[in-house]
């Protein structure tokens, strides 16, 4: 059955067939191992970058991602501790660069390196929300990385 | 013009028009909270189904991507009622458009409040990729 003409009805669930996903561009699996020297991550960092590069990006008034803003996620994405899988990226209409992990719908936390010179982060852990903001630093706070953890083991 | 006001059985639609807007896990294609965390003005442009066909509903979310040239890769169907118990609304906004046009609105102003509420709504969403229209 095609999922294209899928009513929804039922938005409760969000499963998609993705026997068409291919043909869509530079998608990776969320499930990625472990990162080494995050080559991967950064490879797509660029890509979405070139992507969201115009002011308005979306069409609307969205802001780009800077090349002062890239080389920072840059930096933060390789100060990952090497044994924690690879984040998915993303971008925001504020020109924020999105770092998700996520083992379900109910336990997912998202981290935006904002232009405005801040981290913010939200989480669901089964149940539980936590959320926060931090000022900029070189690497990621050890308080927003055990969120990550709890997230990430099993 | 649907200037009638929004119940909460309606499903509305989010078009997707970045590629890191969804992702996938396990064979599953889900869309992620960055598609629905607002900007500039604290509100979220949506599409109402209500009375359309869904052939109308794929052509009026692709068309917010070609309005825009921007590739179109799928949408995000959400229940009014997600919002709703997000502390969000849901208003008529149509346009010459989209006469099915509508905006949540009141967003909280700290963008962390927002990236947890868009967490729950794209937890609750269904993303469909988009098809060869």
């Amino acid at each position: 059955m095609s999922p294209f003409i899928s009513t929804a009805s039922d938005v409760s669930a969000y499963v998609v067939q993705i026997d068409d996903y291919s043909r869509t561009k530079s998608v990776k699996d969320g499930s990625a191992a472990q990162g080494e020297n995050r080559q991967e991550v950064l490879n797509r960092l660029e890509e979405i970058s070139e992507e969201c590069s115009r002011l308005g990006w979306d069409g609307d008034r969205a802001v780009p991602i800077s090349a002062p803003l890239q080389k920072v996620a840059r930096g933060l994405i390789q100060s990952l501790p090497s044994n924690l899988e690879d984040p998915d990226l993303g971008v925001e209409l504020d020109g924020s660069v999105t770092l998700e992990w996520r083992r379900s719908q109910t336990k997912v936390i998202s981290i935006s390196i904002s232009p405005d010179n801040s981290l913010y982060f939200a989480a669901l852990l089964d149940g539980i929300r936590k959320r926060a903001a931090y000022p900029f630093q070189t690497t990621f706070p050890n308080d927003l990385l055990r969120v990550v953890n709890e997230v990430v083991s099993v | 013009m649907n200037y009638t006001p929004v119940a909460n059985d309606e499903t509305v639609t989010r078009s997707i028009v970045a590629s890191s807007w969804f992702a996938q896990k396990g064979g599953v294609a889900y869309v992620k909270q960055d598609a629905f965390v607002p900007y500039p003005n604290v509100e979220l442009s949506v599409i109402r189904q209500i009375g359309l066909e869904e052939p109308v509903v794929w052509r009026l979310a692709k068309q917010v991507a070609e309005l825009r040239n921007r590739t179109f890769y799928g949408r995000a169907d959400v229940n009014v009622e997600s919002f709703i118990n997000e502390g969000l609304s849901v208003s008529p906004s149509p346009t010459e458009a989209n006469p099915n046009h509508a905006e949540v609105f009141k967003w909280p102003k700290e963008k962390e409040a927002q990236k947890v509420l868009a967490l729950q709504i794209a937890a609750d969403a269904k993303f469909i990729i988009a098809p060869i229209l």
